[in-house]
């Protein structure tokens, strides 16, 4: 029964995606309605999921296999992990649903698409956490990125949401693709992407390439989750509509990485490198992401870098877990949830009733908007950590354990976390300030008055909410105490001792007085950077901006691929010949040469004795090879024609030698066709196409480099010819010319073999020639160009029945 | 008998269009009509292999290796199905892209000569009616290419006549340096001598892998590898959308069938040196083929770009020569066909709404028209190989088999190439579909790009199918994999063990 519940929350959102697709036009602004049930469902069931969840328990169910033939099973895992990223995915899900109704107004076009976009989306990260098979994660993982692709370029008549899009997408791609070899490694060395088989095998940590593994999993998830290197993307992923920001880029898919780094490690927390990597890249994320947070400008770029900075936390938090497992992690995540995504929300109102996305543009709005300055105030203390918010409690917890790490360690480095968890903490409280102030205290800028328009309470009432739940569990958190006690999961989660989660410590502790020196600090640093700087810059500072060298590079891209393709020739249409040549010459000439049993072959072959009958066939062969040369000597068409007739002529003494007239007298035939109709073609060119498209001594060079090529050639196939040897141990020929007359009534056995025993090949050369003589008439009917039309080149796809721009 | 009906069918058809010579309404119900009935004969060979497995049909009676055999198995079967999977949209589809009174007369016959050369040289057990039967697609490729061109469009043609004709005389000498060291053409007689040649100590290694390595060289002209390739991206746009669409999708996979079949069926399995070198030709296919995408700025340019870069994928996978990698290879090649094929189509049917495929005349049309943008898009990450669609299920396998022969190397160069592929189809995507082009007007209001879609749409479902429900194209590509691996099984199927020399 427990799959059937996940089964239906996970695949829901993607049935109510598929209806929206069809019907949703029809339905215009009212379709928001019909979205809002299915999120409501998954939620209802998560929870319904929850409250029978026995804890510390992790339930595998096999649901059924889907491609077991690349070992993709669709394996639902249910434990704590999945089920409170369930829980914040749709719970969140149905706030945003309902934000979204209230905020999306006719100012969009397109609502059915938005709501699909975003059914699809909710579906993909409900899949992706409740996969308990590694491929059928990644599976989800992607179809997540696809949904944010959609979500991000939702404006897509904005160039900025286009470039938005595509930096989020081919970034989280890449390091996507990636992940998937570090999966695949997995695979390779246990034998299994089920989780449940994987965790059950001892491994050894130190396997080479279960380090590589880990490294290429963790890159992954440093892509999604936004961390250094790869967290310029997030920033230009907020070009999208607001809802989308505060679901996707705060409250869930960015905590895919944090949520992957929760499930691989069981897998990989015993890898040496799993502290150094995760913490470095954590912290180093940390600290420059609240940096750009305090000296962004825009509404928008400082959420998101302060995202980044939250995860980067969550990220060498599980770095630094202690060797029994992890405490508080969900609380933490928890926390960030409330605040972040309701920030986000606030931040959409602000900028829907002003017009405004500039905070310095802003001030002043408390008088206008009262209930959402207080819910900013709620929230930002939060992100602060203010006491009697579930901020203070995170940060307490978070300073505490640091703070134990470094006891427990001992020296300098073991140090560096808290130092620079407490650097981030007070840059976080100046931006949390900055956040609250320049918005709504202050003055009011006059420019702000004149577009505002009063927020509806429905709007609002989703941050409300979540800004309520922000005070009430920093007030009660005892209460979600045994939450977290039912959310362990074993491997993962070190027991937590009975009532631990309490609000007040007492003044005497480390934590505390950290914490308060923090917001102290925080709030100094904020004031003094107000009073001397009047936040003139320009934002964060080209020359270390990574998303513009990102579209730098990106620009390039075509550029250097024309370079490359200019230099490999592919674009000379004269080149091909020789260059394929040319290859064939050096594949074929390395392997002979290099090859000494052939060398040998060859030279065994010249040392034949020459028969007397040889030398009609040897005098033959001289002249067909001075004759060949005469056409590499020649210069004009006409001349190279007949050289190159002459050795088709002198090929005919080949058949008769060989006692094949009926070949000959062929062959002569074709030869002269042949050289009379070209011959005719030729006279009718002008006598300056002969000289070719390029002259001088370009044209010399040419000339003796295709000349060598064609010589090149001529002695790779002799040599091939020599090394066959032509005469074959059981050659089936024989049976022919014996069974000619008893079994296909002829006496000739070249015509029963091109009637009888091989007729389809008759047949058909046939056909060829009524396919070429079609051919022919096509040509004779095509459209010709007057030579204004020639020079301007490509038309356009023929036969297309469109002329774009009829007869110019 | 019902193995040559393949060949005979569309040969019957052309003749029979060819009588007719007025396009009319008819002509075009004869031409739907027959196509489908192609397609649904050729899914009943795909069964017909899976239930008796490898059988041989002998032409006039004549047994091999005296006659010409053809063979159907697991894999020609399906290559006959996505043959003619391809036709049947595009021949659809070409419906709704011309008026009647517009179309050229010859395009259909013609087309379905194609189909008979693609089909015959997927079927057919001897080197030399292989031969023929190229020289039949072939010349019906020349004659499309030009058909509807004028005389502009017949200059970038050149090359790719030139080059063909070029591979075919090497073909030719192949065949006939075959002969010298077999004394037979037939598939299996001569996996059968090469076998008996090594283990006798008769004949030198390297001869045969000489020989080999000339029919490879051949092949993958055909196939367009590095840096052989160079004739196809720059003749392929001057089609029209409809026959680049078959041309694109299966005409260039026929070479790569014909690889398959010559290393894994007819040649003896221990030539190392080749399959070290289609390795890092498929990786230079790859990558060089992917850059020249990414340089271009029309839709026709970008796709014809990306065939060779694909068809280095399969070549990696012939490399790795391991059954896995076969399953692997065919699977990915099998997704290929209809994957840009149907792109391809997209790509007419966006030309057909904004008069140009030029990325910077395009636009609006994620607003104009959504069924095509969801059409292109699945098509396009298949490509680009995001699951669940069917292009990443062929480099999963691919990718999976570098890392358990350890080639990490190759499949670095493999995800990279695919992160240009991304990003290639993104370029059409942002500019075609999302940008807002004041200039463009989507003629949305002429209804037949709708049908036109719904043909490629058609190709689209089935490849969703091979994405979702990848299970049951694994187990055909496992399967066909065996068939071509199986070179002894292949022998004693065909021939039946009289002598006859």
């Amino acid at each position: 029964m427990a799959a059937s519940g996940i089964l239906i929350a996970i695949f829901a959102p993607l049935v109510g995606m598929v209806l929206l697709a069809l019907l949703g036009e029809r339905l215009k602004t009212n379709v928001r309605w019909f979205a809002l049930p299915f999120p409501l469902l998954s939620f209802a069931l998560i929870v319904l999921e929850t409250i029978g969840h026995s804890a510390g328990t992790q339930n595998f169910i096999h649901v059924g296999s889907w491609i077991p033939g690349l070992g993709l099973d669709f394996l639902i895992l249910i434990d704590g992990l999945s089920l409170f990223f369930g829980l914040v995915v749709s719970g969140v899900g149905v706030l945003i649903f309902f934000y979204a109704s209230q905020y999306l107004d006719d100012h969009y076009a397109h609502h059915d698409r938005f709501y699909a976009y975003l059914l699809l989306f909710m579906a993909a990260m409900l899949g992706t956490v409740f996969s308990g098979n590694l491929l059928l994660m990644f599976v989800w993982w992607e179809l997540t990125g696809i949904a944010s692709f959609f979500l991000i370029g939702f404006l897509h008549n904005k160039a900025e949401s286009r470039a938005g899009a595509r930096m989020a997408f081919m970034v989280t791609i890449t390091t996507g693709l990636l992940m998937l070899a570090g999966i695949m490694l997995v695979s390779e060395v246990t034998g299994s992407f089920n989780l449940n088989e994987i965790l059950s095998q001892p491994i050894d940590p130190s396997h080479s390439l279960w380090v590589a593994a880990f490294l290429l999993i963790a890159i992954g998830g440093f892509g999604k989750s936004a961390q250094f290197p790869f967290y310029f993307w997030l920033p230009n992923a907020m070009a999208a509509p607001t809802p989308v920001s505060a679901y996707l880029h705060s409250a869930t898919m960015v905590k895919l990485g944090v949520f992957l780094t929760a499930r691989i490690y069981p897998m990989f927390s015993e890898v040496d490198l799993w502290t150094p990597v995760l913490t470095t890249i954590g912290l180093t994320t940390f600290i420059i992401a609240s940096v750009f947070a305090l000296i962004s400008h825009k509404l928008k770029a400082i959420l998101a870098y302060s995202t980044v900075a939250a995860l980067a936390f969550l990220i060498s938090f599980y770095g630094m877990a202690p060797a029994a497992g992890v405490q508080w992690d969900l609380m933490h995540i928890q926390n960030h949830v409330f605040y972040k995504g309701c920030l986000f929300m606030v931040v959409g109102i602000v900028t829907h009733c002003t017009g405004m996305t500039d905070i310095r543009q802003l001030g002043g709005l408390r008088k206008r908007m009262p209930l959402l300055a207080t819910i900013t105030a709620i929230s930002a203390a939060s992100m602060a950590g203010v006491i009697v918010t579930f901020g203070f409690l995170s940060k307490d917890y978070a300073l505490a354990e640091k703070f134990d790490y470094m006891t427990e360690y001992g020296s300098f480095m073991p140090a560096m976390p808290l130092v620079l968890f407490i650097l981030g903490s007070i840059l976080k409280v100046a931006f949390s300030l900055r956040l609250f102030w320049h918005i709504f205290m202050g003055e009011e800028p006059e420019a702000v008055g004149k577009h505002f328009h009063a927020p509806s309470f429905g709007v609002q009432l989703s941050p409300l909410i979540l800004a309520v739940a922000t005070v009430f569990f920093g007030l009660f958190p005892s209460l979600l105490q045994g939450f977290y006690e039912k959310l362990a999961v074993p491997g993962l989660h070190a027991e937590l001792k009975p009532n631990s989660l309490y609000l007040w410590h007492g003044f005497d502790n480390i934590a505390f007085q950290l914490s308060a020196a923090i917001l102290a600090i925080g709030a100094l640093l904020y004031f003094v950077l107000d009073r001397f700087t009047g936040w003139r810059w320009e934002g964060i500072p080209k020359a270390i901006r990574l998303d513009d060298a990102f579209e730098w590079g990106v620009a390039r891209i075509p550029k250097f691929g024309n370079l490359v393709n200019q230099s490999v020739r592919a674009d000379t249409a004269t080149a091909y010949i020789p260059i394929i040549s040319a290859t064939f010459i050096a594949v074929f000439g390395a392997y002979i040469v290099y090859n000494p049993a052939v060398l040998g072959a060859l030279a065994g072959k010249w040392q034949m004795p020459f028969h007397e009958a040889e030398v009609i066939a040897l005098l033959t062969a001289t002249l067909i090879a001075v004759a060949a040369q005469g056409i590499l000597i020649a210069s004009r068409w006409t001349t190279q024609l007949i050289f190159t007739s002459i050795v088709g002529f002198l090929i005919t003494f080949y058949f008769v030698l060989f006692r094949a007239p009926d070949l000959a007298m062929t062959q002569i035939l074709i030869e002269a066709a042949t050289l009379i109709m070209v011959l005719l073609l030729l006279a009718r060119f002008p006598r300056r196409a002969q000289a070719g498209e390029v002259t001088g001594k370009a044209q010399a060079l040419l000339k003796t480099s295709n000349s060598v090529i064609a010589i090149g050639v001529g002695v790779i196939v002799g040599s091939l010819t020599l090394i066959f040897g032509l005469a074959p141990s059981a050659p089936i020929g024989p049976w022919y010319i014996e069974n000619t007359l008893e079994k296909a009534y002829g006496t000739n056995a070249v015509n029963t073999i091109l009637v009888d025993f091989r007729a389809l090949d008759t047949l058909l050369e046939v056909g060829v020639l009524l396919i070429a003589g079609l051919g022919i008439l096509a040509l004779l009917m095509r459209r010709k160009r007057t030579p204004a039309e020639m020079r301007e080149g490509a038309h356009g796809q023929g036969g297309l029945g469109i002329d774009p721009e009829p007869k110019r | 008998m019902i193995i040559i009906l393949p060949v005979l069918i569309p040969l019957l058809t052309a003749i029979c269009g060819l009588l007719v010579q007025k396009s009319s309404i008819g002509r075009r119900w004869f031409f739907g009509f027959s196509a489908w009935v192609q397609f649904g004969l050729a899914i009943y060979l795909v069964r017909e292999a899976w239930v008796s497995g490898t059988q041989g049909l002998y032409l006039g009676g004549w047994e091999a290796p005296i006659g010409i055999t053809l063979v159907l198995d697991m894999l020609s079967a399906l290559m006959v199905g996505m043959a003619t999977l391809m036709t049947l949209a595009c021949t659809i589809y070409g419906f709704y892209e011309q008026k009647v009174e517009d179309k050229h007369p010859l395009r259909l016959p013609l087309i379905q000569l194609l189909l008979v050369g693609m089909n015959l040289s997927i079927l057919t057990g001897d080197l030399f009616n292989l031969f023929v039967a190229f020289e039949v697609m072939l010349l019906a490729s020349y004659a499309l290419i030009t058909l509807e061109a004028d005389d502009w469009d017949v200059r970038q043609a050149f090359p790719y006549v030139a080059i063909n004709i070029f591979g075919s005389a090497f073909f030719l000498i192949g065949c006939g340096f075959t002969y010298g060291l077999f004394g037979s053409l037939n598939f299996a007689d001569i996996a059968l001598q090469s076998e008996q040649m090594l283990a006798d100590g008769e004949g030198s290694p390297y001869q045969v892998e000489l020989l080999a390595m000339l029919m490879v060289f051949v092949f993958a002209i055909k196939a367009g590898a590095f840096p052989l390739y160079y004739w196809l991206p720059n003749s392929y746009p001057i089609l029209p959308p409809a026959l680049a669409g078959l041309f694109s999708g299966m005409l260039t996979k026929v070479g790569v069938y014909v690889l398959i079949r010559w290393l894994g069926t007819v040649m003896p399995h221990d030539l190392d040196f080749i399959y070290n070198v289609l390795v890092w030709v498929g990786i230079a296919s790859m990558f060089f083929a992917v850059l020249g995408a990414v340089s271009r700025n029309f839709i026709r340019g970008i796709l014809s770009f990306h065939i060779p870069s694909q068809i280095g994928f399969m070549l990696l996978a012939i490399g790795f020569f391991t059954p896995y990698a076969f399953a692997a290879g065919i699977f990915f090649l099998l997704h290929n066909i209809m994957a840009k094929g149907s792109l391809f189509l997209c790509g007419g049917v966006v030309t057909f709404l904004c008069g140009s495929d030029d990325l910077k005349k395009t636009g609006n049309l994620w607003v104009a028209s959504p069924l095509l943008g969801v059409v292109f898009f699945v098509q396009a990450m298949s490509l680009a190989g995001l699951p669940p669609f069917s292009g990443f299920w062929g480099k999963y396998m691919i990718i999976r088999e570098g890392i358990a022969l350890g080639e990490y190397v190759l499949v670095g160069f493999a995800l990279a190439a695919s992160v240009l592929t991304l990003f290639s189809m993104l370029k059409i995507w942002l500019a075609s579909f999302w940008t807002e082009n004041p200039d463009v007007k989507p003629r949305v209001d002429d209804k037949r790009w709708r049908k036109m879609t719904y043909a490629v749409g058609g190709i689209a479902i089935v490849s969703l199918f091979m994405g979702l429900g990848a299970q049951l194209f694994v187990e055909l590509s496992m399967m066909a994999s065996e068939h071509v691996l199986d070179r002894v099984g292949y022998a004693e199927s065909i021939l039946t063990g009289r002598e006859f020399r």
